[in-house]
């Protein structure tokens, strides 16, 4: 089925869950309502003609600061400044969060991308892990690095940091840390400080 | 002391007969410093003598934010990055991330024609790479059973593999040798006659290799029937590469979905069979990156022989490149599996977003399953069987 067959059958049973479909993009996707994810995906592994069996990836996005113009001009991601200290990541963001589910199906070949927006302070979605398994790892990293939290994940803990380590890291207006337990983060890399010291001593 | 007391106190020594032997779960911590775990993985392991009960692998000793890093660096500047997530197959990483924003920019309305030169000089190179990470998945993986040999006789096919590399992009393991639109240099002419030596001699090499591990009795026992990964759970937990076609599932994305001129070679896919034991056990997966390696040659060969006698490298490309908007999820077959890249644009000299789908991250996840019920030196077998390559898997 191509992608538009795809979204035609699932706006055919579930009109809720779906919310539009882009044609237009570098490669269509159907939107979807990420409450409604669940049921959703359960249809799409299911239903004979669909019989997704593969979840590939899930990727979550920060969708602040995005340039709608298309101009390239989103919010620049803080950074560590000339002096070594890390850079102010300006003021909270208030932008949307969003998921992206990119599922291929062994039995017909097919593959579909679903993407969903969830708001910032209501940061969560129902875990596909029950239904693809590979959907509870991949949540865990969405959950490490953006804070969405996914209802009915079996172990939903951080995948790659630390389990005291705060705040997540992919989010726009991160705000660079600059000690973790002790270990000073900020200031210019040793190995420069090294050499400064050592030409100044020279001089 | 009265009969009774002594008689409860000897009841309660250890070693008594009286009483059966009563068994207790120990907690294991394998690695993050273990020779068999191919990097710094550790995996915490809950053991009843040597039954492993459960594993759970702890990820990120080796995490360097690539994705964040993505987001701070333009498009030609992350090529360098990519290098870095598997190692051992940097050729095909970055071939990965260069086809994804390729076709991003196709997609959304830029012309980005490769010529016919550089899309044949492409399919050499990442064959030869992943020549070069199947020789180390078989190398070490006798090392991790205790057979040393094949590891040397492995490394110095890698050598030949990586003297030709050298002699095309002057790096031997991080090469960022492809860019966006082509690839950075020409392969000189004596590093061509190298490649068709090595082309000439590897297969002689394999025969040599199978007699030597593949078919040792010893080795088999230790591989046949054990880690049985059946194709619904293989499929289920995302598994890719060579790990999903041990278990028999005829599926590569260089025949079914192909990128760059991939649909011209002819090549067979090599699936595992079961022919030493159950289908779908370490063996399989072993075996399958050996007939790959056959198979890779095949391509090569077809490759320098449609390969036009000159032509360029690179196609025209804006000096500063900046990606029209956009959203892609482009993946292409690495040595591990299918490597992909999430790339988003707002039409910025930077991604938006760029998230690798790594293989071997979806490849572990299944031992959490594969792992249950086994003794501990066949959990060793086990992870060496799904060629993990901890670069990659932490990002």
């Amino acid at each position: 089925m191509t992608s538009v067959e795809i979204y035609e059958h699932l706006r055919e049973r579930m009109p809720d869950a779906v919310v539009g479909y882009e044609a237009n993009s570098a490669q269509p996707a159907i939107l979807i309502d990420a409450e409604e994810v669940f049921e959703l995906a359960l249809l799409l592994r299911d239903s004979e003609k669909l019989s997704f069996d593969r979840l590939l990836v899930i990727s979550g996005v920060d969708w602040e600061g995005y340039d709608e113009k298309g101009k390239g001009k989103h919010r620049k991601i803080a950074q560590y400044g000339e002096d070594g200290k890390p850079n102010d990541p300006g003021p909270e963001g208030t932008g949307d969060l969003g998921l992206y589910w990119y599922l291929h199906s062994m039995k017909y070949r097919h593959s579909i991308a679903l993407k969903a927006r969830i708001a910032r302070d209501k940061a969560s979605a129902p875990s596909l892990a029950t239904i693809w398994p590979t959907a509870a790892w991949a949540e865990r990293e969405i959950f490490d690095f953006y804070g969405i939290e996914f209802s009915g994940h079996p172990d939903l803990r951080r995948m790659f940091l630390p389990e005291d380590w705060e705040g997540y890291p992919l989010r726009k207006d991160y705000p660079m840390p600059a000690r973790y337990h002790d270990v000073p983060l900020e200031g210019l890399p040793l190995a420069v400080r090294e050499n400064q010291q050592s030409q100044e001593e020279g001089a | 002391m009265t009969d009774l007391q002594l008689s409860e106190r000897t009841a309660t020594m250890p070693g008594d007969q009286a009483r059966p032997l009563k068994s207790d779960l120990l907690h294991i911590n394998m690695g993050p410093q273990h020779p068999s775990t191919h990097g710094v993985l550790r995996l915490f392991i809950t053991t009843d003598g040597e039954i492993v009960h459960t594993v759970t692998p702890y990820l990120g000793y080796l995490h360097r934010c690539a994705e964040k890093i993505a987001e701070g660096t333009t498009w030609h500047q992350y090529i360098v990055y990519t290098d870095r997530m598997d190692y051992l197959a940097a050729m095909n990483c970055n071939w990965g991330y260069c086809e994804a924003v390729e076709q991003l920019m196709r997609a959304t309305g830029t012309e980005v024609e490769i010529p016919e030169y550089a899309q044949c000089v492409r399919v050499i190179i990442a064959e030869l790479n992943r020549i070069a990470s199947h020789l180390i998945a078989f190398g070490t993986y006798g090392l991790d059973l205790g057979a040393m040999t094949p590891f040397f006789y492995a490394l110095r096919e890698r050598e030949a593999i990586l003297n030709i590399f050298e002699k095309v992009c002057g790096a031997r393991l991080m090469y960022s040798y492809y860019d966006i639109g082509g690839v950075k240099w020409d392969i000189p002419p004596d590093a061509m006659e190298e490649i068709k030596l090595f082309l000439k001699i590897f297969p002689k090499k394999l025969v040599e290799y199978n007699a030597l591990l593949t078919e040792n009795k010893i080795f088999v026992e230790r591989l046949a029937n054990v880690g049985v990964l059946d194709r619904e759970t293989a499929i289920a937990y995302g598994c890719t590469g060579p790990v999903l076609r041990g278990s028999g599932v005829d599926w590569d994305l260089r025949r079914d979905e192909p990128w760059g001129i991939y649909d011209r070679f002819d090549f067979e896919v090599a699936i595992g069979r079961g022919q030493m034991g159950t289908l779908g056990d370490n063996w399989d997966r072993y075996y399958v990156r050996m007939l790959e390696m056959e198979q890779s040659v095949k391509i090569i060969e077809q490759a320098i022989a449609m390969m036009p006698a000159e032509g360029e490298i690179m196609a025209k490309m804006p000096r500063t490149l900046k990606v029209a908007p956009g959203e892609i999820f482009v993946r292409t077959e690495a040595p591990k599996g299918e490597m992909g890249f999430h790339i988003i644009s707002d039409g910025g000299a930077e991604a938006f977003r760029c998230k690798t789908r790594s293989p071997a991250f979806h490849n572990l996840h299944v031992l959490e399953k594969l792992g249950e019920g086994q003794m501990i030196s066949d959990l060793c077998a086990t992870i060496g069987s799904l060629d993990l390559v901890l670069g990659e898997i932490d990002r």
